[in-house]
C-alpha cells in the first residue's frame, strides 16, 4: 500500500517489567484483579471440547510471569483519508488516560477478564495495543493496517475497535514475525460495531515455525450491521483462535471467510461462533484448509440461533484438502437452533487433491506440480476475492509465496 | 496423399482398467492431413483407448506400442505427451473452481512457449482469435474453468484448447454428444478449421452426427476392444442405417 500521506502512529519496540507498581491510571486496578483471576484459574479443560485439540501449556509464559519481559511491536498505518474522516487510532496505554470513561464502557466488555484463563492474562498483561474508533457516518475505502508481532518472548496484545454509526471502515490485522525469533503471542480483539455499520476486517496469520498464537476476538454487531471478516492462515507454529460474532441487531449480517495452508508440522485450532440474538439476521462461514506434510487443522463451528431470533439464515461450510497421506484433519459442526423459523446448513467435506482435476491440467501441457498450485489457488479464490479492497493483491501474494514454497519463513 | 507422414502409431494395444482389459490388441495409424473416426456402442472400449493414450492415471497399458511423430508416447508421462503435441479433448472436463478460462490457457502456453512479453502478446491475439471461431463471449475468458458451463459450453471450450494449443495429434471424446445442431455446427467449424494438412483427428464417437459435419477420411468401428472393421466416410452412414447388430453378428460367424 502507499504510505504516501499516511500518518504511522507508531513504530517500535516496548517493553514492560511487571509486576505492575509503577502503574498508576484506573486500568491498574482492573489489571490487577484480572491478573489475580488468572493466577485463580486452572489451565483450561482439556475435555471441554474447545481445548480438545490443542494442548493449553503451549501458551503459558514461558518464563515466570512475573519477571518476564512482554515485548512487541506495533505498527499501525492509518491512511489520510481516515484521518480526514475523524478516525483516531489510540495507542491503549494513551487511550487509558485520554478516552477513559470510552474505554470504561467497552474494553473488555466483549472479552473480559472472566472469559477464560489466557484472556484473564491477556487483560492483566497486554500494554501493546490500540483503540480504533470510527466516527459515525465515517466513510473511506483505503484499509487501515495494523501489524503486530513478537521480538522474542511473550507478547500480549489487545485491540478494541468501536464503528461508530452509519460509519464504513476497513481494517488489515496482521500478525507477522521475524524467522528464528521464538515467541508467543497472546491477542485479544474487540470488535463493536454499532447500528448500520459496515465494516470489513482481514486478520492474517503469518509467524515463524517457532511462534505460537492465541487469538480470542469476539464481535458485536447492532442492527442491520455488515461486517465481512476473512481470515488468512498462512504460517504459524501453532495458533488456535477462537472467533465469534454476535448478532445483536435486527437485520445484522456477518460474513467470515478464512482460509489455512499448512504445512510441516504446524497446528491450527479454529472455532468460530455465530450468535444469532435478534431476529431476520444473516450469517455464512466458508473455511477452505489444505494441509500438506505432517500439519494438523482442528476446526469447530457453531451456529447458535437464539429463541427470539426468528427469519434468521445461517450457513457454514469447512472444505478440507489432505495433500500428504500424514496431515490430518478434524471439523465438527455444531448447531444449537432455539427457534423453528430459521434456515440453516452446515457442510464438511475432506479429501485429496482430485487426480482427474490433475490430468485434466497434465492433459494441457502443464506440470503436475504447477497444476497442483493453480488448482490451489483457485481453491482459495472464494476466500481471497472476499478480502478488503487494497489488500486483496497483498494477501493473495502472500498466499501464493507459500505455495511456491517461498515464504518468508522458508515455507 | 502420396507422401504418409505417420503422426500417431499405435501397434497392438492392450489396455486394463481396475484389472478388466478394455482393449485387446489394437492397430491403428494416423497419416498427417488423415481425419479419422472411431465409432462403436457403448462399452466398446473408444474412451478407453483416448484416456489410456492421454496418460489418463486409471488406465493401464499392458502391452503394445505407441508413437507420435516417430517418438515413443508410451515412455512419456501425460504432461509430455501433451508437450509433444497430443491432445485429448475430453468427454467429461472438470471444472476448476476459481481458475479463469484465461489463467487456464495462458498456463498452458506458457508451458509451451516460455513467459515474456512476446508470448503474452501472441497469446493474447491467439486467444481472441479462438474465442471469435468457437463464436464464444469474451466474458467468458473470466469464467472459472467449466465451472457451471452448460455441456454446449463445455465442448466448445476444448475445441478452444485445441485451436490454442495447435496439436499434431488430436482426439476428439464424443464432442458432439449433448450438443445441440447449432452448437454441433460451430463446434465442427472448429475442428474443420483446426484439423487441416499438418495435423491428423481422431474422432471417437458413438453417432455419427458430427461426421456429417466433419468430413472423415477412414471410418473405424470398435467392438469388444478391438476394431472389427475399417473403411471409408460410408461405413458411418451404413452403421447410421443398421446400427452396429450386423457387426456382431459377423463377429460371432467369423
Amino acid at each position: 500500500m502507499s504510505t504516501m500521506n499516511n500518518t504511522t502512529i507508531d513504530t517500535r519496540t516496548a517493553e514492560f517489567r511487571l509486576p505492575l507498581d509503577d502503574e498508576t491510571n484506573w486500568l491498574y486496578e482492573q489489571r490487577k484483579q484480572a491478573w489475580e483471576t488468572y493466577s485463580s484459574l486452572p489451565l483450561p479443560d482439556r475435555v471441554k471440547h474447545l481445548w480438545r485439540y490443542t494442548d493449553p501449556r503451549v501458551f503459558v509464559p514461558t518464563e515466570d510471569f512475573d519477571s518476564a519481559v512482554i515485548t512487541g511491536s506495533l505498527e499501525g498505518d492509518l491512511p489520510a483519508e481516515a484521518t480526514d474522516a475523524g478516525v483516531q487510532l489510540i495507542e491503549l496505554e494513551e487511550a487509558a488516560e485520554s478516552h477513559a470513561d470510552l474505554l470504561q464502557q467497552h474494553l473488555g466488555s466483549l472479552v473480559g477478564p472472566d472469559f477464560d484463563t489466557f484472556e484473564a492474562f491477556n487483560f492483566a498483561a497486554a500494554r501493546l495495543g490500540w483503540v480504533l474508533i470510527i466516527p459515525d457516518n465515517a466513510e473511506f475505502e483505503a484499509p487501515i493496517h495494523l501489524r503486530r508481532s513478537t521480538n522474542g518472548g511473550l507478547f500480549a496484545t489487545r485491540l478494541l475497535v468501536i464503528a461508530g454509526k452509519n460509519a464504513e471502515v476497513s481494517i488489515v490485522d496482521e500478525y507477522n514475525g521475524e524467522s528464528g525469533v521464538h515467541g508467543q503471542i497472546n491477542s485479544v480483539v474487540e470488535v463493536i460495531a454499532h447500528d448500520a455499520a459496515r465494516v470489513k476486517i482481514a486478520t492474517t496469520v503469518d509467524l515463524p515455525d517457532n511462534q505460537t498464537l492465541f487469538l480470542t476476538q469476539r464481535n458485536k454487531i447492532g442492527r442491520d450491521v455488515d461486517l465481512q471478516s476473512t481470515g488468512l492462515s498462512l504460517n504459524a507454529g501453532i495458533a488456535k483462535i477462537n472467533w465469534s460474532t454476535l448478532l445483536a441487531g435486527r437485520g445484522a449480517s456477518s460474513r467470515w471467510s478464512g482460509l489455512l495452508l499448512g504445512d510441516k508440522e504446524q497446528h491450527f485450532d479454529m472455532h468460530t461462533r455465530h450468535q444469532h440474538t435478534s431476529g431476520e439476521s444473516f450469517s455464512d462461514l466458508l473455511y477452505k484448509v489444505a494441509l500438506r506434510d505432517n500439519s494438523m487443522s482442528a476446526y469447530t463451528g457453531l451456529i447458535a440461533i437464539d429463541e427470539h431470533a426468528a427469519v434468521c439464515e445461517a450457513y457454514q461450510e469447512n472444505r478440507n484438502l489432505l495433500l500428504s497421506e500424514t496431515a490430518h484433519v478434524e471439523s465438527i459442526p455444531e448447531l444449537e437452533i432455539v427457534n423453528d423459523d430459521v434456515k440453516c446448513s452446515h457442510g464438511v467435506t475432506v479429501g485429496p487433491l482430485e487426480e482427474e482435476q490433475l490430468f485434466y491440467f497434465e492433459s494441457r501441457g502443464i506440470h503436475r506440480d504447477e497444476a497442483m498450485r493453480i488448482i490451489l489457488a483457485g481453491y482459495y479464490e472464494a476466500v481471497l476475492e472476499r478480502l478488503p479492497k487494497g489488500y486483496v493483491e497483498t494477501g493473495r501474494e502472500a498466499l501464493l509465496n507459500k505455495l511456491m514454497g517461498d515464504s518468508r519463513h522458508g515455507g | 496423399m502420396s507422401n504418409k507422414v505417420p503422426l500417431l502409431e499405435i501397434k497392438d494395444l492392450h489396455v486394463t482398467v481396475e484389472g478388466v482389459e478394455v482393449l485387446k490388441g489394437v492397430s491403428l495409424t494416423l497419416n498427417r492431413g488423415e481425419k479419422h473416426a472411431i465409432m462403436g456402442p457403448n462399452g466398446s472400449g473408444k474412451s478407453s483407448m483416448a484416456n489410456a493414450i492421454a496418460g489418463h492415471p486409471a488406465y493401464e497399458i499392458t502391452s503394445g506400442s505407441v508413437k507420435i511423430d516417430g517418438e515413443d508416447l508410451l515412455e512419456m508421462d501425460a504432461t509430455e505427451r501433451a508437450l509433444a503435441g497430443l491432445f485429448l479433448a475430453f468427454q467429461y472436463p472438470m471444472a476448476v473452481p476459481g481458475v479463469s478460462v484465461t489463467a487456464f490457457m495462458r498456463s498452458a502456453m506458457k508451458a509451451r512457449h516460455g513467459d515474456s512479453a512476446e508470448t503474452l502478446r501472441q497469446f493474447r491475439k491467439d486467444l481472441n482469435a479462438a474465442f471469435e471461431l468457437l463464436e464464444m463471449k469474451k466474458e467468458f475468458a473470466e469464467r472459472f474453468v467449466n465451472d457451471g458451463f452448460s455441456g454446449g459450453e463445455k465442448k466448445r471450450f476444448e475445441i478452444l484448447q485445441m485451436a490454442m494449443l495447435k496439436p499434431k495429434v488430436a482426439i476428439l471424446d464424443e464432442t458432439d454428444s449433448g450438443l445441440d445442431i447449432d452448437a454441433l455446427k460451430i463446434v465442427s467449424k472448429g475442428v474443420n478449421a483446426i484439423a487441416g494438412d499438418e495435423n491428423t483427428a481422431l474422432m471417437v464417437t458413438h453417432y455419427q452426427r458430427i461426421l456429417n459435419y466433419v468430413q472423415p477420411d477412414y471410418v473405424h468401428v470398435l467392438m469388444d476392444g478391438k476394431i472389427v472393421q475399417s473403411g471409408g466416410p460410408e461405413l458411418a452412414h451404413k452403421l447410421e442405417d443398421l446400427g452396429y447388430d450386423w457387426l456382431k453378428e459377423e463377429a460371432v460367424a467369423a
